[in-house]
């Protein structure tokens, strides 16, 4: 019984894990980039939901319907107006524009939201179901189902939409991309906005689970490289496994030997699958 | 319909076409002709937009789309059909066919220009659900011409679509092209280094060396030894 409450708190967490490192391997399978500005952006979307459900007195959940679209704009106009146009001068000049970009949002997050810890209370944070022996946390069962219906919806918009075939397109050959009429710096920000708007659905589940500061982002982009790496920089179900490995990881080895366990597998799949493949 | 005029293409320090002019009527089929290396892959990606011309001008239906990025030239119904059978190998054959369609243009119509596709070419129906990377050499020209199809072209340009490809593959193709271009009324240029296919089938003819059309007129009326003279420079 305990094994199969460990693996079930590490499944549940593991959602989380796996929405968080969505957005990077997104960007990373399609525009060709490491964004290091996608902790800074998970942590805006975590600001982002405690803050609105704060000041209208809703459940944080609620807040997607705002966040999901301003942060697809933010990434949108983010790639189009900076990203882009870095993107000219070469990959070099793209990932040191992402790494200014991370620090002018921690630093502006700091003078704006104060360096004080911040969480996103909900009014089933501490409630526990009871089946068959089992604990299960109401709010881990929340946030795997969020981070299910995002993945399933993204899912669905890359198979199902002319912008989602773009975008495997544009991942697998751009210059036969072009030839099929797609733009493909437009599918870049469109694949950053997508990408943003998971950081907000990310940020939201981490000011639901944990507290958070302008400087926490730095830890999520390591938990997103992470998945990112172990599930193979190209795939759906690969970021999610990816992700559910992460979280039982942390689960079975705990505060000490979570990490350790974590990065081991990492280091593995370098080692035996070193390739990264476009996004699928 | 398609006028190329005094087209320069460089890379770099080298000059890659020198001097190009070409022009194909509505419904022509026309065919650019010469050995590797001669620039006739360069022409047809400076038409296309996907390299930028250092000089000359490019007309389809009389409007100056020089130097237009590819997805706007599609736009306008001018499609090339790369080299090489190119598609997206990991995705489906009908996802490959959908991107086709990708062009606002050709979203109505994407069903009724599947059936098309499917009837041109009946090999891409039976595996429209496999991977495109698991298809033939040939079946793959098929999947890129059908392709090039979903974007409801007025003006079809194709890349050596008989590179690499066994002779029965490469006469199918071309019987594909010469129904493509009767049924559709399609506008056809072709690059080829087979000078025999591609006369056969050409209603004007270009032949290129060294980056400049140094021949050009009816198909019919090129002699064998002119050709070889203009393609080999003897």
């Amino acid at each position: 019984m305990g094994f199969l409450q460990l693996l079930i708190n590490g499944l549940l967490l593991g959602g989380v894990y796996a929405l968080i490192g969505l957005g990077m391997t997104l960007v990373f399978g399609i525009v060709g980039l490491t964004n290091l500005a996608h902790g800074e952006l998970v942590i805006l979307g975590a600001y982002a939901s405690t803050l609105l459900a704060s000041a209208l007195g809703v459940d944080p959940i609620l807040t997607l319907a705002v966040t999901l679209p301003c942060m697809y704009a933010l990434g949108y106009a983010l790639q189009t107006l900076l990203i882009n146009r870095a993107m000219e001068k070469g990959n070099e000049a793209a990932l040191l524009v992402t790494f200014g970009l991370s620090i002018i949002l921690q630093d502006g997050m700091l003078l704006l939201l104060s360096a004080d810890a911040r969480h996103a209370a909900t009014a089933y944070g501490t409630t526990t179901l009871r089946a068959g022996g089992l604990n299960i946390p109401l709010l881990n069962l929340v946030m795997f189902g969020i981070s299910l219906v995002f993945v399933a919806g993204l899912a669905f918009f890359l198979n199902r939409s002319y912008t989602g075939r773009a975008i495997r397109a544009v991942s697998d050959d751009r210059d036969t991309a072009r030839l099929s009429g797609i733009n493909v710096r437009k599918i870049y920000a469109v694949a950053m906005g997508v990408a943003t708007a998971g950081a907000a659905a990310a940020g939201l589940c981490v000011g639901m689970k944990w507290t958070f500061y302008p400087s926490s982002g730095g830890q999520y982009l390591l938990t997103a490289f992470l998945v990112t790496v172990i599930g193979g920089m190209g795939s759906i179900p690969g970021t999610l496994l990816a992700g559910l490995s992460f979280g039982l990881a942390q689960v079975i080895g705990g505060a000490n030997y979570g990490l350790l366990i974590s990065y081991g597998v990492m280091l593995l799949v370098l080692a035996v699958r070193p390739a990264a493949t476009s996004w699928q | 319909m398609l006028r190329v005029e005094n087209l320069q293409v460089n890379y770099g320090d080298f000059r890659a076409v020198s001097s190009a002019s070409i022009a194909v009527r509505k419904g022509e089929t026309a065919s650019v002709l010469g050995t590797n290396g001669s620039g006739k892959t360069s022409l047809l990606q400076a038409v296309a937009g996907l390299i930028t011309p250092a000089g000359g001008r490019v007309l389809f239906e009389e409007e100056e789309i020089t130097g237009l990025p590819a997805e706007q030239v599609v736009e306008r119904g001018l499609s090339l059909v790369p080299q090489g059978g190119k598609c997206f190998p990991r995705m489906s054959v009908y996802d490959n066919l959908m991107v086709g369609s990708y062009p606002k243009h050709a979203r109505p119509h994407a069903q009724k220009s599947l059936e098309r596709v499917f009837g041109l070419f009946p090999v891409l129906q039976e595996k429209r659900r496999d991977p495109a990377g698991t298809l033939s050499g040939g079946q793959r020209q098929m999947l890129a011409i059908g392709r090039a199809m979903m974007a409801a072209p007025k003006c079809l340009m194709f890349d050596e679509i008989s590179l690499g490809l066994a002779p029965v593959a490469i006469g199918e193709l071309y019987a594909c092209i010469r129904r493509i271009h009767q049924e559709e009324n399609i506008t056809v240029l072709m690059v080829e280094q087979n000078t025999e296919r591609a006369l056969r089938i050409s209603d004007v003819s270009f032949v290129m060396r060294k980056g400049e059309i140094v021949l050009s007129g009816p198909a019919s009326g090129l002699s064998s030894a002119e050709i070889r003279a203009a393609y080999f420079g003897i």
